[in-house]
C-alpha cells in the first residue's frame, strides 16, 4: 500500500518509505510494503525495559532510542520503523545525518544484518572493503580509488549478507563525505560542495556516476591503522585474528549485545573471517593516500594471481 | 553539588611534556603483575586519554566527527560521568585539558567523574624546548607564543578529523591555574616534574599514597627502575611509540631538568619568564629576585 506524502527509497538492501525527504538515497519504484517506515511522530522519552544507557541513547530488546539535543529524538523499533520526534527549530540536514548514521545502523542490527564500519569499492565486480576506526581513512581511501576510476559501493557502513554460503556487500547510497583537508589533498574543488551540516567542514560528495547499486561478492577486507611510524606497510592477518578484527570493526559494535544481535553477529563474523582475506595496513599519520592505494592495488593483483594459479 | 565520592577517575592532568607519560608508565609497571617492564604501546593498567574520539563516540552513540565543537562540549561532562560510572574500580586517566566549563556552564571534567587529580607541573622553560621537539621543530619562538596563547587547543582542526577530540588548554599559566584553583583542595595533589626527577622514590610514593594505592617504597623503587628513560628509549627504538607525533624524531628524548639552557636564547627565556612569572615563583622555578632555581 502506498502512503501519500511518503518518499520511496532503497539502501543497504532495504526498501524504505519515508515522510522525510532523503535526497542522499536512491529513489525506488518498489510497490507494496516496504522493509522500513520512517515517519514523524511522538517518540517515547525513555524505554522502560532499557538494558543499556549511553549519553544520548537507550537500548531495549528490539528498541533503540536516540535523543540528540536541539535535533530530534529518534525511536527505532523492530528493524522496521523509525519515528522522528523533531525538536523545535531543528534543521533537516541535522536530522538526516544522524538518521542515516546511528539510526540506520540500529535498524540493520535489529534485522540481524552484520554492518561493517567500512567503505567499499567495486574491484572487477567484487567488493573490496576498507575499515578502521573514525579517522583511519576509510572514506579517503575509497575516494582515492574512485578518483582512479573505480566505482564505490558504500561509504562508512557496509552491510554483509550471506547467499549460498558466500558473503555479499550491500550498496549504500551515492554520496560520500570527506573533510576539506582530504578534498584539498585529493585536488578536488570543494568550495561549491555542500557542507554536511552548518559549520562542519565536511562535504557531501555526490557519486551518482561512480556508484554501484547491486550487491557484490566480498573479495577482501583491509583494516586501516594510523601509526606514528613512517611509511605504509601491509600485513596479512592470520586466521586466528581475523574474527576479532572483524568483530571490532562492526558499525556501532557497542549496541549489538543489548539489541540482541550478538550471537547472530558472531556467527556472521566467523563465517566472513573464514571466507575472505583480511589485511592490515599500517600507515603513517602523515598524508600518504597514494602509497596506500598503490599497496592495496598490488595486493589485490596478487590475490587475483594466487587465486588463478 | 554531586556526591564527591561518586567519581572513580584519577585524572593525570598536565600541560604536555610535563611527565604525564612517565607517570603513566610508572603506574603500569607498579600495577602490572609481570616481572618484565610493561610494553610502552600497551599501557592497559591506565585508561585511554580523556580526549579519545573512539570512547566519546561509543559512549555518546553518534559520530563526534559529525558534531560541532560546542555540541561535543555539551556532551563531554556526561561522557566522563558515564565512563566513571561504568568502572568497577578507580582508574587513572590522562588528560591535557585545562579544567574549564562548556557554554552551559558545566565543567568539562565534572566532579561527579572525579575521584582525585594528580596535577603535574614542570618548569615552563623546559616544557617549551621539549614541546617544540615533540612537535617536530626547534622554532622555540612559535612554542613560546603557543604557551602564552589563551586559545591554545589541541586537535582543534575544523578541516580534518583527528583521532582525538579537541582539548582546550589555554596558556601554560591558564592551564596550571585552571586545575589548581578550580579543583577542590583535598582532591588535587600537585607534583613538580623536577621533584619526580630529583627525589623520585619519595615523590612517586606520595603520588601512590594520595591515589589510595597500597604499595611499599621498595615496590615503587622497582617500578621506577622499570620506567627509566633509557629503558623507554630502548623500547621506542625497537618498536616505536604510538603516542609520538609523526613529526617528532622521538618521544623519549632527554627527560632532564634544566636542559633549556642548551636551546633557548636569553631573550627567549626572558619572554617565558615574563609571561609566566607569578606561577614560576609560586612553584619555585624562579626566586622573587629573579634568580632561576632550576
Amino acid at each position: 500500500m502506498t502512503k501519500t506524502g511518503y518518499y520511496r527509497y532503497k539502501t543497504f538492501g532495504l526498501t524504505i518509505e519515508s515522510q522525510i525527504e532523503l535526497p542522499e538515497l536512491l529513489s525506488s519504484d518498489h510497490t507494496g510494503d516496504s522493509d522500513l517506515i520512517i515517519k514523524y511522530g511522538p517518540a517515547p522519552t525513555s524505554l522502560p525495559d532499557c538494558t543499556k544507557k549511553g549519553v544520548t541513547y537507550e537500548i531495549a530488546k528490539d528498541q533503540f532510542l536516540l535523543d540528540l539535543k536541539d535535533i530530534a529524538r529518534y525511536y527505532i523499533s523492530h528493524g522496521n520503523q523509525i519515528i522522528i520526534d523533531r525538536k523545535e527549530n531543528s534543521l533537516d540536514d541535522d536530522i538526516r545525518i544522524f538518521l542515516l548514521g546511528s539510526c540506520l545502523g540500529a535498524i540493520l542490527q535489529q534485522r540481524k544484518v552484520l554492518p561493517m564500519h567500512a567503505s567499499a569499492i567495486d574491484y572487477n565486480g567484487e567488493a573490496v572493503l576498507f575499515t578502521g576506526i573514525s579517522g583511519a581513512g576509510k572514506s579517503s581511501t575509497a575516494n582515492a580509488f574512485r578518483l582512479k576510476g573505480y566505482k564505490m559501493l558504500t561509504d562508512d557502513v557496509c552491510p554483509i549478507i550471506f547467499q549460498g554460503g558466500n558473503p555479499f556487500a550491500l550498496p549504500g547510497y551515492p554520496q560520500s563525505k570527506l573533510w576539506d583537508d582530504t578534498l584539498h589533498r585529493l585536488e578536488v574543488e570543494y568550495e561549491n560542495l555542500k557542507m554536511i551540516r552548518n559549520k562542519i567542514n565536511k562535504r557531501a560528495i555526490p557519486i551518482t556516476e561512480q556508484f554501484v547499486s547491486t550487491p557484490l561478492p566480498v573479495k577482501a577486507l583491509y583494516i586501516l591503522q594510523p601509526s606514528t611510524r613512517d611509511g605504509v606497510e601491509l600485513f596479512d592477518v592470520e586466521n586466528v585474528n581475523k574474527f576479532r578484527l572483524i568483530k571490532n570493526m562492526t558499525y556501532r559494535k557497542y549496541l549489538l549485545k543489548d539489541i540482541g544481535a550478538i550471537n547472530h553477529h558472531f556467527m556472521d563474523a566467523t563465517r566472513l573471517a573464514n571466507l575472505i582475506p583480511v589485511k592490515r595496513i599500517r600507515r603513517s599519520h602523515a598524508f600518504c593516500l597514494d602509497e596506500v592505494v598503490d599497496l592495496i592495488e598490488k595486493d589485490l593483483f596478487k590475490i587475483a594471481e594466487d587465486a588463478t594459479s | 553539588m554531586l556526591q564527591a565520592e561518586a567519581g572513580k577517575i584519577i585524572w593525570l592532568a598536565s600541560y604536555p611534556k610535563s611527565g604525564n607519560t612517565w607517570l603513566r608508565i610508572f603506574l603500569n609497571n607498579l600495577m602490572s603483575k609481570n616481572e618484565e617492564p610493561v610494553y610502552i604501546n600497551m599501557l592497559t593498567e591506565t585508561g585511554s586519554i580523556s580526549s579519545s574520539r573512539h570512547l566519546f563516540d561509543e559512549l555518546v552513540g553518534v559520530d563526534s566527527s559529525d558534531m560541532r565543537a560546542e555540541e561535543i562540549d555539551y556532551y563531554l561532562p556526561r561522557v566522563h560521568e558515564l565512563r566513571s560510572s561504568q568502572l568497577d574500580e578507580i582508574q587513572f586517566v590522562k588528560t591535557h585539558d585545562a579544567l574549564t566549563k562548556n557554554q552551559d556552564g558545566n565543567w568539562l571534567i565534572p566532579l561527579s567523574a572525579t575521584y582525585k587529580v594528580i596535577y603535574l607541573i614542570r618548569n615552563p622553560l623546559d616544557v617549551c624546548v621539549s614541546y617544540a621537539y615533540h612537535s617536530g621543530h626547534d622554532k622555540f619562538d612559535i612554542t613560546i607564543q603557543h604557551m602564552s596563547s589563551a586559545n591554545l587547543t589541541l586537535a582543534k582542526s575544523k578541516k580534518k578529523v583527528n583521532l582525538q577530540i579537541h582539548q582546550y588548554m589555554g596558556s601554560w599559566t591558564d592551564h596550571v591555574l585552571s586545575w589548581t584553583e578550580n579543583m577542590l583542595d583535598e582532591k588535587i595533589h600537585v607534583v613538580r616534574y623536577e621533584d619526580m626527577k630529583k627525589d623520585s622514590v619519595e615523590t612517586f610514593y606520595k603520588i601512590v599514597k594520595f591515589s589510595g594505592l597500597d604499595y611499599t617504597k621498595e615496590e615503587v623503587a622497582e617500578a621506577l627502575d622499570k620506567s627509566k628513560i633509557e629503558k623507554l628509549q630502548k623500547q621506542e627504538d625497537e618498536y616505536g611509540f604510538n603516542e609520538k607525533t609523526h613529526r617528532a624524531k622521538r618521544f623519549f628524548r632527554k627527560g632532564v631538568v634544566g636542559s633549556w639552557r642548551d636551546d633557548l636564547s636569553e631573550d627567549q627565556a626572558q619572554r617565558i619568564i615574563d609571561q609566566h612569572r607569578p606561577l614560576m615563583e609560586k612553584y619555585n622555578y624562579i626566586s622573587p629576585d629573579g634568580q632561576l632555581l632550576v
